[in-house]
Formats: C-alpha cells, structure tokens, sequence
C-alpha cells in the first residue's frame, strides 16, 4: 500500500512539474469545494460540505490541451443525534451518531480548453488516486473505514478573466469517483468548485 | 504574479483558513450526555411470554477489580436496581424477594464498573460469569458479539483509545436451571443482556442512568412477557 502510494506521489510530482514549466504556459487553480454527497455515499452522510479545498496546476502541451495534477480535501459531516441501530440479529445500540468522510483526491488530469478568450470553458478528466477516511461515531466509539482507492474524476469547468490581467475567476462541476475497494466500500460526490485562476 | 492576484488569493485562503481549523473532524465535542450509548442483546430462542417472575440481588456487584480490597461499592445502587425493577414491573415481570415467594423464572444480576480506556467493554453474552480481567485487555475477550455464534455486525472493528474515565453499568437476565457446560464450568443462558455506558462527568448521574435504563428497556420490546 505504501508503495503504491509513493510511486503515486512520484508520478504526481514530475507530471505537476512539467506542467508547470511546459513551454506553452500553464494555469493554476485555487479552488474552494462544495461537495454533495450521491449514491452509497449519500446513504451514509446526506449533508453536503462547504469544507474543501484543491489546488491544481495544468501546463499547455499544445494551444488548447493541458496536462497537469490536482491535490484537495474534502470534510464531509453529518450527525443524526441519537439514533437506535440494530446489531445483528437480536442486538440494539443506541448513542449519539456522528458520522464523517474525509476525502483527499490526488489526480493527474488533462483538459481541453475550447477558447482562450474573454471566457475559457473546458472540459477534463482526472485519474489517480482518492484517500478516504470515514468515520461512524456511537458517542466516543467509531468504526473506520480508510484506504486508498482508486479515483476517476471528469469535469466541466470555466475562467472568466478579469479585464485582461491573467487572473480569472474560475468555475466548474467535478464528479467525483472513488473504486471500491476489498474492505471499504465506493465513494461518489459531485463537487462544485469555484476559486481563482491564474494564467501564466 | 501580479498584486491583484495575490489580494485575491489571500482573500480566499483567510476564510477558507478559517473553515479548516476544525479540521478533519469537526464538531469532534460531546456534551457528557452525548458519550451516553445504550447497547442490549435479546436471546431470541426463548419465549418471553412464559416468563412470569424474577428475583434480584440488592447489590450491583462491583467488576473490574480481582482484589476484592479494592473494590470501592456502587454510590446509590438504588438507583441503578429501582429503575430496572420499575421498568421490568412495567414489562409484566413479578419480583420475587424471598424463597418463600417460590422459585423465580429467572434471575437478574447487575454489575458495574469505571475504567479509563475506553474500548467498549461489554462482555460475551453467552460467556456469563465477570469476565473483566483488569490490565488484561484482550480484545477477544470483549468482542460483545462473538463472530462464532452472531453473524458479523455492524459493531467496532477497531478498538478505540481515550483518555475518558467512563462508567458502565450492565445487568442480565438468565436462568439457573438453563445451563451449558462449556469446558467444564457451568454457564447459565443468558436470555437478555444490557450495557449502559457513559462519561463519568457532570452534575447528573442518576438522570442519565435512569434515562439509559429506560432506554436499554424501550430498545427491547421482545422481552415483555405478555405482548
């Protein structure tokens, strides 16, 4: 596991690091995230997150094309106050439920960008690797699941520059998917991201 | 990178900042009543229905500790006794006090204990006898549903640490006369099983354990004796 995951962060870094100084420039995103919840994910957690956070570099290999990396952070939370939850067959628990995700996206993505003018709409595809950790609290006891999963995340996103400096407000929806694993289950949000883009 | 931009970023890290200092788990703080968690396991191979009367020692025995001079006794064990008392009259259960009311159907014994780690502690329900072994903390030991005869369940995979001092109170139902020999010791069936457990803090205990007595009762609706 571990190794998977440094190979991962190796990958990570020389494609983050060509895309920065690829010879057609680049865009750095600074995104705030908004993530709501869908499938097996909602059933666990229904409230959506205003706690995320990505950064995301993506150099120019031809005029519309990028290359380039993503690493975020989502804090999913909900609690359902006291609830009363059947153990097996015969068994009954009742506490105080917490229940939480925390969700870290480490991708590399390409995205196309149709224009690069007064408004830059593009669409994308992430592929890599998601760190989930969540976490279902009964007052001070939790079951955890963690694990590294394997994630895919396509996009549709747009910069709208300001005036014509090359800073630009940047918007765009993300789903979010995270592979099953042997002993933890899939993960699945949408995110709506909005933040500041910086053109280089 | 021009200063428009940097005022813009800053503008967005200090909020954002902000919104992470929780970190990865907010609203991580329970009130005492909050740690309260009620957990009760019924033997579903008995008939509840022909379960009339009932007898209980007036001590919630001390676990915990194997030196006996160590044992500090239960403060207001009335409290714990009444209330299971109240709530198994309620149920259609007769208390019987002296063997001149007969022979009861079943017995109910109550037990306690504090402890400052944390893992859930409640023992084996089919393993009956006081099984706390103190500094021995073997997980096995307390997994409350034995894989071997429950199917797995939703319940801790993980031991969880804390510096919490908790206080639990767990009390069964069982019959003398329905008995396993397991080894060679002689263990009663227990029909019903109840744990209540929660942060030994705050100004009222006995609300709170009146309030999960009550509970661990209302969770269990198959052990009335008439439906």
């Amino acid at each position: 596991m571990k190794k998977k995951n440094i190979i991962l962060t190796m990958v990570f870094a020389v494609l983050f690091g060509m895309s920065s100084f690829a010879q057609g420039g680049g865009i750095w995103n600074f995104d705030w995230n908004m993530g709501f919840t869908l499938g097996e994910t909602n059933d666990f957690i229904s409230e959506p997150s205003f706690r995320g956070f990505s950064i995301d570099g993506r150099g120019f290999v031809t005029d519309n094309l990028t290359v380039g990396g993503i690493v975020g952070w989502n804090t999913f939370y909900e609690s359902k106050g006291f609830v009363t939850t059947e153990v097996g067959n015969t068994g009954t628990v009742h506490g105080y439920s917490r229940r939480y995700i925390n969700a870290l996206p480490i991708m590399i993505n390409t995205h196309y960008y149709f224009a690069q003018s007064t408004i830059m709409p593009y669409a994308g595809f992430g592929l890599g690797t998601m760190y989930v950790e969540d976490r279902d609290f009964l007052g001070i006891y939790y079951i955890q699941n963690k694990a590294w999963h394997f994630a895919v995340a396509p996009e549709l996103g747009i910069v709208l520059p300001f005036g014509n400096g090359n800073t630009g407000l940047n918007a765009n929806v993300k789903y979010n998917w995270a592979a099953k694993t042997k002993d933890t289950p899939s993960y699945s949000f949408i995110s709506f991201n909005v933040g500041i883009s910086y053109v280089f | 990178m021009n200063k428009l931009f940097l005022k813009i970023i800053a503008l967005l890290i200090i909020p954002l900042g902000l919104t992470m200092l929780q970190g990865c788990y907010p609203n991580d703080s329970l009130t005492v009543e909050q740690t309260d968690v009620v957990a009760t396991i019924y033997n579903d191979s008995v008939d509840f229905n022909t379960i009339k009367t009932y007898y209980m020692p007036d001590t919630v025995f001390v676990l915990g500790d194997e030196d006996d001079d160590k044992k500090k006794p239960i403060e207001n064990p009335e409290v714990i006794l009444d209330n299971i008392a109240s709530n198994l009259a309620a149920y259609g259960y007769t208390r019987l006090f002296t063997e001149d009311d007969g022979e009861p159907d079943v017995v109910v014994m109550t037990g306690a204990f504090t402890s400052t780690t944390v893992t859930v502690g409640w023992w084996y329900p089919y393993y009956s006898g006081w099984w706390w072994k103190n500094g021995e903390r073997d997980t096995d030991y307390w997994y409350p549903w034995y894989p071997g005869y429950y199917p797995p369940g939703y319940w801790p995979s993980y031991p969880v640490y804390s510096s919490y001092t908790t206080g639990t109170v767990i009390w069964d139902m069982h019959n003398p006369n329905d008995y396993d020999v397991v080894e060679g010791d002689t263990l009663s069936r227990i029909y019903w099983n109840a744990a209540i457990q929660g942060v030994l803090n705050g100004a009222n205990p006995s609300t709170r354990i009146k309030n999960s007595i009550d509970q661990a009762f209302s969770q269990s609706p198959q052990i009335k004796t008439s439906k």
